[in-house]
């Protein structure tokens, strides 16, 4: 008799159940909601400091804000920066001094050193210095390096004691110069 | 004391509900039922793609490109970016609402603001505050149901390199997030 019982209970939920259901489609459809979502991504890029100097005398700087302390060395400014060059018989100092407002920056030949902001391509010598730098160092720029002569081995050159032309007693004090100049950058920023 | 009258009488009506009881279990079950149907349809999609349409309800279009680039070299002082993208209902049987919400990963530097512009309208309807990463236009645009529409809004990128004094990167994330209006 239980059992009977239980079973028409069971069959009763199932027919609500199931009435249920059917009563709820329609509401169903017409009570859902859509949603969505979509996302765009956009990313800003800033550069600041990737001005360099296109020439010894950029826009907007006046000449005499450009010195060029070259002995020996030939520069010539192209659209990528200053090219500094040897003259014939000589090569380029170990370093370059670049005197920057009031703050002296050391850059090494060979490209292997550098302050931030300046550069020095070894291949090509080319010399790039950021306009930034200039604009925190107010007061100029003077680009300063000698030429060391190339002194040839005796070995390789038949006539010891012959001087090349360029090999006079400037020369001589050139090189001094160079070797002064290499000292007072063994440090690599000095700042007056 | 119960007649034994009383008592089969009772034996009877066990096993049978009166109807009230009937009535509560059907509204239970259609309660549950409705509940369930309640439930919302969520899509969600990432726009790297010009245009993408989910659930037939809103179509995004956007710029190619999505990198505003501003370089000091060779550029002005002052230099603007515009990204152009554009909300459209594709025609969808339901009305339906958005909003936008802009995000960026980091606060913006000085010298930097990012302003949102809707159709030709000349006053932005937000700009980045300084001390915020988040931008929210709720109820940004409405469609009505079976009426193609288009929003246009442009994203203006500002930067003043007297004031920038140094390199920076930035994200911004623009979600156009669309409701079925009830």
């Amino acid at each position: 008799m239980k059992k009977a019982n239980g079973g028409i209970y069971l069959w009763r939920v199932l027919f609500s159940l199931v009435l249920g259901t059917i009563l709820a489609l329609p509401t169903t459809v017409t009570q859902s909601k859509y949603v969505w979502q979509d996302d765009i991504q956009v990313n800003l890029k800033i550069t600041y400091a990737g001005q360099i100097i296109t020439s010894i005398q950029p826009e907007g700087h006046p000449s005499e804000f450009w010195v060029q302390d070259l002995t020996n060395i030939q520069a010539t400014p192209t659209a990528d920066g200053l090219v500094l060059t040897a003259m014939e018989g000589y090569m380029m100092p170990e370093f370059i001094t670049v005197k920057i407002g009031q703050t002296i920056f050391s850059v090494k030949t060979d490209g292997t050193e550098h302050p931030e902001g300046i550069t020095f391509d070894a291949t090509s010598g080319l010399l790039s210095i950021l306009e930034s730098l200039i604009d925190e160092n107010p007061g100029g720029v003077t680009v300063s390096a000698v030429a060391v002569y190339k002194t040839i081995p005796a070995a390789e050159e038949p006539t010891i004691g012959v001087t090349p032309a360029e090999s006079d007693s400037s020369t001589q004090e050139d090189t001094n110069l160079s070797s002064t100049t290499t000292t007072e950058s063994d440090k690599f920023t000095e700042t007056e | 004391m119960k007649s034994i009258k009383q008592y089969e009488q009772m034996k009877n009506r066990r096993g049978k509900l009166p109807l009230h009881v009937y009535l509560a279990y059907l509204l239970v079950c259609t309660f549950l039922l409705t509940g369930v149907s309640f439930s919302r349809y969520i899509s969600s999609a990432s726009g790297n793609d010009s245009a993408r349409v989910a659930a037939g309800l809103v179509a995004v279009n956007h710029d190619e490109t999505t990198t505003m680039e501003m370089d000091r070299a060779g550029g002005d002082t002052v230099q603007t970016r515009v990204f152009s993208f554009s909300v459209s209902n594709v025609q969808s049987e339901v009305a339906i609402h958005y909003d936008l919400v802009l995000k960026l990963d980091q606060f913006l530097p000085n010298g930097v603001t990012i302003s949102l512009y809707k159709n030709d309208d000349t006053n932005p309807l937000g700009t980045f505050s300084a001390d915020s990463t988040q931008l929210s236009v709720p109820n940004a645009g409405v469609f009505q149901a079976g009426v193609y529409s288009t929003d246009q809004y442009k994203l203006t990128f500002q930067g003043d390199f007297d004031i920038i004094g140094q390199d920076y990167d930035r994200v911004v994330n623009i979600s156009v997030k669309a409701e079925q209006i009830d």
